[in-house]
């Protein structure tokens, strides 16, 4: 079965997270610092933070209980054209492939355990008009998941999934008002 | 130990949509999946903790930081 990961992270201005001394360190490990992420770290970190987090929801449900160590997911390639950004990372000696939109108002990137499938994944991206962290209670998105006779559950670590009979793997990522669904189109 | 428990509840409280949680949060809460912590926002978390503490948390222990008690664990295991 092939496994998806995604993360969607809204761009806000005012965040200043990724702008923090110290950031980096807990981002990034000492091989992605000394080689391609070695100038303009601030800049590139809200970027990989999604890279890694898409990555670590697949690990997740391949059986990983720990938390989030950003560092301990390792980039291996990372190809920058325009706004589109590919590569593949390794985590506990298993490999993954991702892709990075980067847009006006957030970053979305999704990673597979297949890189032959990514033509066939498919993103649904709704929007809230609330802003708060509740965007997965977004009507439509609600409305989609039930259209296709899918349901939504969270896993121990919280993470959002959604159960279905085809045992179609869908990952979900939510962040401000903005939320994304990725799943294989071709099932 | 609560001192420190209510020490890291204010820090976690500054970056929760919904305080309430973190208001009524025990040490066993979840930090993401029960209080609804933005993940992003753990990196300030945990920078504000080594802040605070003047520690350093390493991959090791970031990775066993799930719930309240685990952070306090890593802390209290780090300024003896």
């Amino acid at each position: 079965m092939c496994l998806i990961g995604n993360d969607l992270l809204y761009i806000n201005t005012n965040y200043t997270t990724f702008s923090r001394k110290g950031a980096a360190k807990i981002i990034l490990n000492k091989f992605e610092t000394g080689t391609f992420f070695f100038e303009d770290k601030n800049s590139i970190l809200p970027i990989i933070w999604t890279i890694k987090e898409s990555v670590y929801k697949i690990t997740c449900k391949q059986g990983n209980n720990n938390a989030f160590t950003p560092s301990n997911i390792k980039i291996l390639t990372f190809n920058k054209t325009n706004n589109n950004i590919y590569g593949n990372v390794n985590f506990e000696n298993q490999n993954y492939f991702f892709r990075t939109i980067v847009k006006q108002n957030y970053i979305f990137s999704y990673a597979t355990t297949n890189k032959n499938n990514f033509q066939n994944i498919k993103h649904h991206f709704f929007k809230n008009n609330a802003i708060n962290n509740k965007s997965i209670n977004n009507v439509e998105f609600i409305k989609f998941i039930k259209s296709q006779n899918w349901n939504l559950v969270h896993s121990e670590n919280g993470i959002p999934k959604i159960k279905n009979e085809n045992n179609i793997d869908i990952s979900i990522s939510h962040d401000y008002n903005m939320l994304a669904l990725s799943y294989l189109k071709n099932h | 130990m609560n001192k420190l428990f209510d020490e890291i509840k204010e820090i976690i409280r500054k970056y929760a949509f919904d305080k309430l949680l973190v208001d009524n949060a025990n040490e066993n809460s979840r930090i993401i999946a029960d209080l609804r912590i933005n993940s992003a926002r753990v990196v300030d978390i945990v920078l504000d903790i080594e802040e605070k503490y003047n520690i350093e948390i390493d991959d090791k222990s970031l990775e066993k930081i799930i719930t309240i008690k685990d952070a306090i664990d890593i802390i209290s295991s780090k300024i003896k």
